[in-house]
């Protein structure tokens, strides 16, 4: 996206933060258990930074069943029904992507420092 | 896409010897009348079950998404609605010869929950010719235990045709090995197959293909495609009456392109938004009395000698 060349450069700068306030993946993890919600068909966060040797709790709060697979296929949750849990412990540093095995369109990151 | 109702506009110049009437209920099931390979709504049972099939020909019964194992409108289960689905089934003046079941019979593909449907929709006596969806392979061995019911005389993860009274019928999977951000999966084994299984059918020969997910492009932001079905389209093409009847999105929506017939099912346990319509594709949760004016079967006859092809949706309710 690009912006006017005439926005002040004011409202530009307090436009940046609240952008950054509103992206969470650019907030560090901060409690002790490091979660992904389920929520519309989405992952929330999509992208998620923990650090190595974090247990990422992810929980469907979706009326209907969904599951938490690796694209490269290193883990997998069994389906998770509405309100299920699935942990995954993250040991090395690295990117994880994954996807809903039911809706692969829904997909999402573990950022792994 | 187009919604179509009343007799077919194509039919009247059309010279095939064949044709199909599909009855379709919604929520239990639709009803489909194809003749000539186009299908044509018919849109209450009670049409469906005027519409006579003609000296020759036959009908059968779609079926979608029952989902045994749903149950978040506490009052009315999936169960209690396919309960009723089948009730409507078996009460049918003209008994269809078979039903397909276009997958998503579970919602968590549990041995409980199969053994359920199996118990309910087995209670009619009628062959039930199957493909599964998303929900039936989520079991740990991501579709086997629905094989170890479903999958006699399939290939790979269960594919399959059959012949009856001169229509080619080609249950497809297009469920499993589903890809980071794709939509339905058919995968090169299954259009190997799909290829050398056409290769031997005449291009008069009328073909009904069903498969879970949508084979065409309803609304991919929301998975409702499938992402090699150009393909398997394609291959069809050459066929002057192509019938493809899905499910998956809860809801009836039709699409004629050519000599090719799209049409998805309602489900027999809960709607879920038009395309779009809503933030997600989640299921509508609706009060128990709206919920069967939401719910359906379909039914499809094929009469041989008719140039037109008819197609009948009806809700639980109405029904």
């Amino acid at each position: 996206m690009s912006l006017p060349s005439c926005l002040p450069r004011l409202v530009l700068a307090s436009c940046t933060v609240v952008i950054l306030a509103s992206w969470p993946s650019l907030i560090p993890a901060s409690s002790a258990e490091p979660a992904v919600t389920i929520s519309n068909f989405a992952f929330v966060p999509d992208e998620l930074k923990v650090a190595a040797g974090s247990a990422v709790t992810f929980k469907n709060g979706d009326d209907t069943v969904h599951s938490i697979v690796a694209d490269d296929g290193s883990f997998r949750s069994p389906a998770l029904d509405t309100d299920g849990e699935f942990s995954h412990t993250f040991s090395q540093p690295g990117t994880f992507t994954y996807h809903c095995g039911l809706h692969p369109f829904m997909q999402g990151r573990i950022v792994v420092q | 896409m187009s919604n179509r109702s009343g007799t077919d506009h194509r039919a009247s110049g059309l010279t095939r010897r064949h044709a199909l009437e599909c009855m379709i209920w919604a929520g239990t099931g639709i009803m489909w009348t194809m003749a000539g390979g186009v299908p044509k709504p018919l849109n209450l049972l009670g049409e469906a079950q005027a519409a006579e099939p003609g000296p020759q020909g036959f009908s059968f019964l779609q079926i979608s998404d029952s989902h045994v194992g749903f149950d978040k409108e506490k009052s009315v289960t999936a169960v209690d609605t396919l309960q009723e689905a089948i009730d409507h089934v078996k009460a049918l003046a003209r008994k269809p010869s078979f039903m397909i079941h276009t997958g998503d019979i579970t919602h968590l593909s549990t041995a409980a929950q199969f053994d359920t449907a199996e118990k309910i929709i087995g209670s009619t006596g009628l062959d039930v010719h199957y493909v599964p969806g998303e929900h039936d392979v989520v079991d740990e061995g991501q579709g086997q235990a629905y094989l170890d019911r479903y999958g006699k005389s399939t290939k790979g993860a269960g594919w399959y045709s059959f012949d009856k009274e001169g229509v080619h019928f080609i249950g497809l999977v297009n469920v499993v090995n589903l890809k980071a951000g794709g939509l339905g999966f058919l995968g090169p084994d299954q259009l190997a197959w799909l290829k050398q299984n056409l290769s031997g059918q005449s291009a008069s020969t009328p073909i009904v293909v069903f498969a879970h997910i949508p084979l065409w492009a309803i609304y991919p932001e929301w998975g409702w495609g499938t992402d090699d079905s150009a393909q398997a389209l394609a291959m069809l093409k050459p066929f002057g009456s192509v019938t493809v009847l899905n499910g998956h999105i809860h809801q009836i929506i039709q699409k004629v392109e050519g000599n090719m017939t799209f049409h998805t099912a309602r489900s027999t346990a809960f709607p879920q938004p038009a395309p779009g319509s809503a933030k997600a594709p989640g299921p509508v949760i609706v009060p128990a009395e709206k919920l069967r004016g939401m719910l359906g079967l379909t039914s499809v006859d094929y009469v041989v000698g008719k140039s037109d092809l008819a197609l009948t949706d009806s809700t639980l309710a109405s029904a």
